[in-house]
């Protein structure tokens, strides 16, 4: 058990070193300052007001700003190390405007005027000039990062699983806790669907095992008085007060559902279509 | 969702716990697909004019918009928040899940602290009704008024009638979590206030002499509100021995000076359990019986009233406000909120240390040494380890 310890701290350790070392590249004919600022859990409040505490409930562990000059114009990189891949995506999927201008960067990026912001592993980065013209130097900024860094773009798997037919793009959201309002359905990914008759979301769990996902889907019938058997592959349609419809089923350890269905036949018919995807 | 199991979740859940006594009731209430909201019960602010049914959400806790449109369609139309709480993400986060609702159709309070200058006091309502997004809002208090002397104080008067005249305020009014029956009494005399935020639950040394101030208060025509209702949600720091949340709200609702009640409901469970109170605020046989046990258990509810720990401590440290944040620690199951007290309180870790032994008595026998201890260890402890 002991041994168990230290190897897991060994790993902590690593870990934190391995996330400690982010490297800022330098911007061609931009002077790169000498020191970075960085924020903690304890002190993000500090450059970011009230705002912190969403940082914090998706994972955020620190954040290193540097900042490039060019005569009296700047470019700041901010660097935001989330817990998991899902959690940097979360907090990026959070303050992503409703509409944008999406571009290649990271696994999924926009630009805004003076600003470009992208998630990559378990980076959110936020990228800013004081100049609209500066959107090509903040592009080369975002590159730069990415090759000193050697960061991998793979669209990860916890994202792959939904089905594509009808999928609103970048639509994906994560919830750390109390999604659609319950405090049983933490840990949440949605995404939306959308075609001339139908607007839904659908969703999934990754509970610990198989028994995990149908305690889970078990709370949820508490909650809404529902006494229908759980059987495999079976999809169940729950009678939310609050939510309306909600249909649930899983695939082993992960719990499926969808919500904002116009009638059960679609909400059984898209849970079952993301139910195949993760056979 | 390691360890997570049906059993499990109703042992640990706030909501669970409550609702143990309460799952017949709450299974009967969510078969209905569309809440009636023609028998809600609902009561008149003082002289506001504002009319509120008996319960209403206080939303320092809040942080799920579910929970807001949730309520919204129960027939909940009060939320209160405050310039502080979660660091402003509470008013936030009402006004973007109520930008798009009817202005006419809900009441929204707010709190700010007194400021030494009238701009200040201004200049953060103008921040607060910016994050709510809105030009006004319906109430405004002034935040945690524990004095006679400044509730009379007419710089403090005036900066909420500013507000008011200005057209950011429609009614104005304070909160109050210590001394209430005198500073109730104060308000009277001061004759300036719309609206009494005030603590008051069926565990409160002082409840009796509270309500005869809130009768009076009521027949002047001030809107009387109340908080800490749940007297701490707990009764053992261990919590085995939850509050009956339903009998306690009723205890409050029972007098019909008070208007309505603003307890915390962190997620649609909550909710479903207190929504009942909506339209039945009579007592039964056994909610008296529970909350005639509860009151005996010394509990996690420090009355903030006595005051002789106070003046029994050679630190001068204040102890009614850290037994506050234990409770929100143990009681409400938020570190979070009771970190934020003990900073604004500018407590170090164990502040007890070098005393040799305690001379604080405290007359409902808390270990007062032994809880600043444990709670003030939140002060070292990183905030996302609380969240």
């Amino acid at each position: 058990m002991l041994k168990h310890k230290w190897l897991l701290l060994l790993i902590l350790i690593g870990t934190t070193l391995t996330h400690a070392q982010v490297k800022f590249p330098e911007l061609d004919k931009w002077e790169k300052a000498k020191q970075t600022d960085s924020y903690t859990t304890e002190t993000l409040w500090e450059y970011i007001n009230g705002a912190a505490a969403s940082y914090i409930k998706y994972g955020f562990q620190k954040m290193e700003i540097i900042e490039y000059t060019s005569g009296s114009d700047y470019i700041s990189l901010e660097v935001y190390l989330h817990e998991s891949p899902i959690t940097a995506f979360g907090m990026y999927a959070f303050e992503r405007p409703s509409t944008t201008n999406y571009i290649k960067q990271g696994v999924e990026g926009y630009l805004e005027p003076s600003a470009l912001n992208f998630w990559v592993d378990e980076y959110y980065v936020k990228i800013s000039a004081n100049n609209e013209k500066h959107q090509k130097a903040m592009q080369n900024l975002a590159n730069n990062f990415i090759a000193r860094n050697k960061l991998m773009i793979i669209q990860p798997d916890f994202l792959k699983a939904f089905p594509s037919e009808n999928r609103v793009q970048h639509s994906e959201k994560y919830f750390p806790k109390n999604y659609l309002g319950h405090q049983f359905l933490n840990s949440v990914l949605e995404v939306s669907y959308k075609n001339d008759d139908a607007k839904l979301n659908l969703f999934t769990i990754e509970c610990e095992d198989h028994q995990a996902a149908k305690a889970t889907i078990e709370l949820y019938q508490d909650f809404a008085n529902n006494k229908e058997l759980i059987e495999p592959g079976k999809v169940l349609i729950i009678e939310d007060m609050f939510n309306g419809k909600v249909s649930l089923s899983n695939v082993d350890n992960i719990l499926v559902g969808c919500y904002n269905f116009s009638n059960d036949t679609i909400g059984i018919e898209y849970t079952q279509k993301l139910m195949k995807e993760l056979q | 969702m390691k360890g997570l199991n049906r059993r499990n979740f109703l042992r640990t859940s706030a909501a669970g716990v409550a609702g143990i006594a309460l799952t017949n009731n709450m299974n009967a209430s969510n078969t209905a697909k569309e809440p009636n909201q023609t028998s809600i019960i609902t009561r008149k602010l003082g002289n506001t004019g504002i009319e509120l049914p008996v319960l209403s959400i206080g939303c320092g806790e809040v942080d799920s918009p579910a929970v807001i449109k949730a309520a919204l369609k129960v027939g909940i139309t009060h939320f209160d928040t405050a310039y502080r709480y979660q660091q402003g993400n509470s008013e936030k986060m009402l006004g973007k899940t109520l930008k798009d609702v009817d202005r006419d159709s809900f009441i929204i309070s707010t709190k700010v602290v007194r400021q030494d200058t009238d701009e200040k006091f201004l200049e953060m309502l103008d921040e607060s009704l910016a994050r709510l997004q809105m030009d006004y809002v319906d109430i405004l208090y002034m935040h945690g008024m524990s004095k006679a002397e400044a509730i009379k104080n007419p710089a403090n008067i005036a900066q909420l009638q500013k507000a008011k005249d200005l057209g950011k305020a429609k009614h104005i009014g304070f909160s109050t979590h210590k001394n209430e029956p005198e500073v109730i009494e104060a308000a009277i005399e001061a004759g300036a206030y719309e609206v009494i935020l005030t603590a008051i639950n069926f565990k409160h040394d002082d409840a009796d002499a509270i309500k005869k101030q809130i009768a009076l208060a009521s027949k002047k025509g001030i809107g009387i509100v109340a908080m800490k209702v749940m007297a701490g949600g707990y009764l053992d720091k261990e919590k085995t021995k939850t509050v009956n949340h339903a009998a306690a709200l009723k205890w409050i609702l029972e007098d019909e000076h008070i208007c309505t009640t603003i307890p915390s409901m962190v997620n649609l469970e909550q909710l479903q359990i207190n929504m009942a109170v909506l339209k039945d605020v009579q007592l039964s046989s056994d909610e008296k019986n529970d909350l005639a046990l509860a009151k005996n258990e010394q509990g996690l509810f420090c009355n903030d009233t006595c005051n002789t720990c106070v003046t029994d401590c050679t630190k001068n440290l204040p102890v009614p406000e850290l037994m506050r944040a234990y409770m929100y620690s143990y009681g409400y199951r938020n570190p979070l909120q009771a970190k934020e007290l003990i900073t604004t309180l500018n407590i170090e870790n164990n502040p007890c240390d070098d005393c040799g032994s305690c001379t604080v008595s405290c007359t409902k026998s808390f270990d007062v040494a032994a809880k600043i201890k444990d709670i003030s260890r939140l002060t070292i402890i990183p905030n996302d380890f609380l969240a």
